[in-house]
């Protein structure tokens, strides 16, 4: 494989179990029960040493949910104890006081909550009633406990409606960062097409986080785009220095760049996200972690020299101004519209690029998820005239007024 | 290939293509061919920890900077969200950059 420098996992996201106590309804893996072959205990502290060996210096537990494995807290001490920092991301359905302590006695130190909204639309979305009230009740118990609290949201019409009241609540419990990512139909999430963004309702959806960037700094609240949120809009410097004055740009997908995705089966891929069918480049049981890392195509995609991974992309994203650095943004969302990457529609640039020509994009669901963990359906795009153009600050349009529209252009291939 | 974000438009461009046009192209703002620096592509980002991932990698967090440092590494305070002093700070280098773009729509209506 030709390739650049092969650099290094330094942020590793791993499922430490399929297991999880909620039942969302845009749960990429389908979470619930285990996976059939889950890691021993062993084997988790062997992988712990592997990534350490290989310089890396973050690892983030989830799940399904990570504390409902028994020995969740020795795998974080684990890796505490090996120099790399540990951190949780948690549905908070029960993060007790109990396993707040043990969290915290083994070092972890941070952990986010995902929060999707007020009560009504995070309850819908995570499929068990009460749940928004035991998010903030966990947020509550793991800042008691002393643990740096956190928070994610699934950005989608469910709950865009409700990012400011979101903001007051988490600002009075003492969050100190704010990740977001835009839903995208993968999993669960697939059977849900309504809920997606249409990509011109980005033009809405970006002033919006750039607002909650800038009031969050006044409230030591970070604002944190996940991969999926971009990409060179008017808000770029704002999204990608979280709200504070700097020069970081978008500067391409992290998969398997310095990022590194582990099921908890050991398969390794180069963004936990990434579907499994076409991005695993292995097993940990089979194969040493740093082999993988610098042989498998499946994860060295983004190393390759500039000409390969132009050669990636379609569509629009083929022929953008920022092709050569954006590289079609995040593969995953790509990947789980069209089922390959290197076009992808959720973009901030394209919608304005879209609009200046009187046009804007709109997915429709082809066919449906096949249902298992990771999976995606497939998605055409159309372009159609924007005879209703959006202003930043208006309510989203029903889903009912995006779902006929009134003129269709040429489809643009998804094969 | 470097870009820089056009203090009219808030778009970035590159610095080649803005030399080339003589100013931005999305905003026709011939204010960008003054900052003189252009910045690098992966500069050093604000850091937090403990922001995960629920299906969404968090972006760049350890991307290196040309300097060989992760952005961790390069990041201000302890890692943690930022201080008074540091709010403080941004705010100043806004101020900066509003004023800075006052005088951007006096230069460009003199462009006209």
């Amino acid at each position: 494989m030709s390739e650049s420098p092969s650099g290094a996992p330094h942020y590793v996201v791993w499922e430490l179990t399929l297991r999880c106590d909620l039942s969302c309804s845009h749960c990429g893996s389908r979470a619930g029960r285990p996976r059939a072959s889950e890691l021993s205990t062993g084997e988790a502290f062997d992988v712990v040493r592997q990534l350490a060996a290989l310089g890396t210096r973050e690892i983030t537990l989830i799940g399904g949910e990570a504390y409902l494995r028994e020995d969740w807290d020795l795998v974080a001490r684990a890796i505490v104890e090996a120099g790399m920092k540990c951190t949780m991301t948690t549905g908070g359905r029960a993060f007790t006081k109990e396993r707040a302590a043990r969290a915290k006695a083994a070092g972890v130190s941070a952990v986010s909550v995902s929060i999707d909204g007020l009560a009504p639309a995070h309850d819908r979305q995570r499929g068990v009633g009460g749940s928004f009230a035991s998010a903030f009740a966990s947020l509550r118990t793991l800042r008691e406990a002393g643990l740096d609290i956190t928070a994610n949201t699934q950005l989608n019409r469910l709950s865009f409606p409700d990012l400011d009241a979101l903001f007051d609540l988490l600002v009075a419990e003492g969050v100190s960062g704010w990740q977001f990512q835009l839903t995208v139909p993968m999993g669960r999430a697939a059977e849900h097409p309504e809920w997606l963004f249409q990509p011109y309702e980005l033009l809405q959806v970006h002033p919006k986080l750039a607002d909650i960037a800038v009031r969050g700094r006044a409230h030591g609240l970070l604002f944190w785009p996940a991969n999926n949120i971009g990409y060179y809009g008017p808000h770029e410097a704002i999204f990608r220095n979280r709200g504070l004055a700097g020069e970081a740009v978008w500067t391409g997908c992290a998969a398997g760049k310095n990022a590194l995705g582990i099921e908890s089966d050991g398969t390794i891929k180069g963004c936990p996200s990434l579907p499994t069918s076409v991005y695993s480049a292995g097993n940990v049981r089979s194969e040493a972690i740093a082999d993988l890392w610098r042989e498998a195509p499946e994860l060295g995609f983004m190393r390759r020299r500039q000409q390969e991974r132009d050669a990636r992309l379609w569509g629009f994203c083929k022929t953008c101004y920022y092709a050569s650095v954006c590289g079609a943004g995040c593969t995953w969302t790509a990947q789980v519209f069209f089922g390959r990457p290197g076009n992808n529609p959720y973009c901030h640039h394209r919608a304005l690029e879209m609009k200046a020509q009187g046009k804007r994009e709109r997915l429709e669901r082809v066919s449906p998820a096949p249902g298992t963990p990771f999976d995606h359906g497939t998605f055409a795009l159309y372009v159609e005239d924007d005879e209703t153009p959006a202003r930043a600050g208006e309510p989203l349009a029903p889903a009912s007024a995006i779902a006929r529209p009134r003129r269709r252009l040429p489809i643009v291939p998804s094969g | 290939m470097s870009l820089h974000a056009c203090p009219r438009c808030g778009r970035h461009v590159f610095a080649e293509d803005v030399r080339a046009r003589g100013a931005c192209p999305f905003c026709a703002s011939k204010r960008v061919l003054a900052k003189g620096v252009f910045a690098s592509l992966a500069g050093a980002a604000a850091f937090v920890s403990g922001i995960g991932c629920a299906y969404g990698m968090p972006a760049d967090r350890y991307v290196e900077d040309d300097g060989g440092r992760t952005a961790a590494e390069a990041s201000v305070g302890d890692g943690r969200a930022p201080d008074g002093a540091a709010v403080a700070r941004d705010a100043a280098v806004d101020a900066s950059r509003d004023a800075g773009d006052a005088s951007d729509a006096d230069l460009d209506a003199s462009d006209q």
